[in-house]
């Protein structure tokens, strides 16, 4: 056997929790990439077994300090079909909102302060930020709105308490509302300029093939209501998930790996999974300007993620500037609804992909079982391949070591990964050999 | 000058030190408005300006044994790299100083931390980390401006 050696080169930043990566090298030819994940499994699946079934949204709005809405939204959906209750449209219209929050925080941020430096040769947002302090300024104010939206109708923006199986705790007064308008009216003409802004960065020319998954509404840009759409399987009813997709332990990350079945290949979730598949339900602002700086789908370039969510954001704004103008309090809070034993599953949207949810309740309205499945563990599979791919096209031609770390990492972030939610740490392990001719 | 006292943390066991001293505030009366949770560093972009009175309160590793405080005046002393380091998207360092450049932070800023032991998913504090958390309180509510 050859001897290995480890080489450990600096952390990979800017993501949303730890992990790892390992690399292994025999000369200049890559022997295996893996993404790995240290932090122990997330203990929510079993936290949540025996809990009242109201107590859900609020466990699983831990999960995750960036999308807490995703977890409360796709849990709510998921209790609600196991207990038959069926929301009014006004409480709807306000979860979609509240996804439009959500969906600008994470977005905005990560297009301005973890994404965008990697363009331009920076280290950090601050060192961005120096360069370019109009368009920074502009995003943390883009960001702050989305903050203030939260606020008003999650109860707080940190957790939200206000989101029940069955609707809302309490619904906002329409000039709760009423007073986000102006801000929301600039920040859909600011959403555009920012994805503007990064329409123009200079991609690195690197495509791959993508089988792209989301969920799909007949008539709404995905988020949190349909059924799920693959790019080469068609439509795939959300009840037959299990059909589809599988969920595989690997001995090198704590956190489960999905793929697509029978073949059990990788696939990508996320925001440029989304535009590709559902362009033309972006609100007509997004799709104008998706026109404008030639945004072509199916786009198979990672790096160019951050155009699709800028996209996001601005369809965001829109949709949310609609909702918040027509608002007018209307019926219930939320719909009652009476304990019985029942299975129920949901598929939303959080800013980084698909997040799947199933429970199984007792008569008493317990939870028997709970199922997880995070947009950051479907793209894990999907970034390992992306990341074999590059290091095949780079490792031929001689590159400092340092060089190629960062290139793997600016790969890794294209994804927006959100560790946190079932990862921790990240570093890359050079594992070398050499070679034995 | 408005006041903001701001608990980073999240809910896994002494990660929640932060958190665990603006619910003690909120038990003594201080507003909801005055002392607030926080996930992420950069949750306080939403809320700051250069006129905020800020103070931020956080769970730790590396400054003693645990139950350990100790108050932080940024950016006279530099945090040490375990302070916010690692487990969230930007480090404190780095949003209290891109806030300042941009004018979305104050100049200065006291940081309160507390050495924890154990972070693990969803657990409580430990107990020398529940008395440290009174601790701080305590002071915070002694010397309420600049404290």
């Amino acid at each position: 056997m050859s001897d290995v050696d480890v080489l450990t080169v600096p952390i990979l930043t800017r993501v949303e929790g730890e992990g790892g990566l390992t690399i292994r090298l025999r000369g200049r030819t890559l022997v295996d990439v893996q993404l790995n994940i240290y932090e122990p499994p997330r203990l929510f699946e079993a936290l949540l077994r025996g809990r009242p079934l109201e107590d859900v949204p609020d466990i699983t709005a831990r999960i995750c300090g960036i999308c807490p809405v995703a977890y409360q939204m796709s849990s709510v959906h998921a209790l609600e079909r196991a207990l038959g209750v069926t929301i009014s449209p006004e409480i709807r219209r306000l979860r979609r909102l509240l996804y439009c929050g959500e969906w600008i925080e994470s977005h905005v941020l990560h297009m301005h302060l973890l994404h965008a430096p990697d363009f331009f040769q920076v280290h950090s947002g601050m060192e961005l930020a120096q360069r370019f302090p109009d368009e920074v300024k502009r995003g943390l104010q883009l960001k702050k709105i989305g903050n203030q939206l939260l606020d008003a109708l999650g109860g707080r923006a940190i957790h939200p308490i206000n989101v029940r199986v069955g609707g809302f705790y309490r619904m906002p007064r329409r000039d709760e509302l009423s007073l986000l308008i102006p801000s929301f009216e600039w920040g859909l003409e600011a959403a555009q300029e920012a994805a503007r802004w990064v329409a123009g960065f200079p991609f690195p020319d690197f495509t791959q093939d993508y089988e792209s998954v989301a969920v799909s509404h007949p008539d709404e840009y995905p988020m949190n209501e349909g059924d799920i759409i693959s790019s080469t399987a068609g439509l795939i009813p959300v009840s037959e998930f299990d059909r589809h997709f599988q969920e595989e332990h690997v001995a090198h990350s704590t956190a489960l790996h999905a793929v697509r079945l029978p073949q059990r290949s990788p696939y990508l979730v996320g925001p440029l999974a989304r535009v590709n598949l559902h362009r033309e339900r972006l609100f007509p602002a997004a799709r104008r300007l998706a026109d404008e700086i030639g945004f072509t789908t199916p786009c198979r370039n990672p790096y160019q993620a951050i155009i699709a969510r800028g996209l996001e954001v601005v369809h965001a704004y829109e949709e949310a500037l609609t909702i918040l103008r027509d608002y007018v309090p209307r019926g219930p809070a939320h719909i009652p609804y009476s304990p019985r034993a029942g299975t129920g599953y949901a598929a939303t949207e959080a800013p980084r992909g698909l997040l799947y949810h199933d429970y199984e309740i007792d008569d008493a309205g317990r939870v028997v079982s709970a199922r997880i499945i995070p947009p950051t563990s479907q793209n894990q599979r999907r970034v390992e391949a992306d990341l074999r791919a590059l290091l095949h096209e780079r490792l031929p031609t001689p590159m400092p070591r340092e060089a190629l770390g960062v290139a793997c990492e600016q790969l890794v972030r294209t994804y927006d990964p959100c560790i946190s939610c079932s990862t921790h740490f990240l570093k890359i392990h050079w594992e070398e050999s050499p070679c034995r001719d | 000058m408005s006041r903001l006292i701001v608990g980073l943390g999240s809910p896994h066991g002494d990660d929640r030190a932060g958190w665990g001293v603006i619910d003690e505030l909120q038990r003594r009366g201080v507003s909801a408005d005055i002392a607030r949770l926080a996930r992420h560093p950069a949750d306080l972009w939403n809320w700051c300006d250069p006129s905020t009175d800020l103070v931020i309160c956080d769970a730790c590793q590396g400054t003693g044994p645990v139950g350990t405080t100790r108050r932080w005046q940024w950016p006279d002393e530099p945090m040490t790299e375990r302070i916010r380091q690692g487990t969230h998207d930007l480090p404190l360092a780095e949003v209290l100083a891109l806030g300042r450049l941009l004018q979305s932070c104050p100049p200065t800023v006291v940081l309160w931390t507390i050495e924890g032991a154990a972070f693990f998913p969803e657990t409580d504090l430990s107990p020398m980390v529940r008395a440290a958390v009174d601790r701080v309180a305590d002071e915070l509510c002694r010397n309420p401006v600049h404290a």
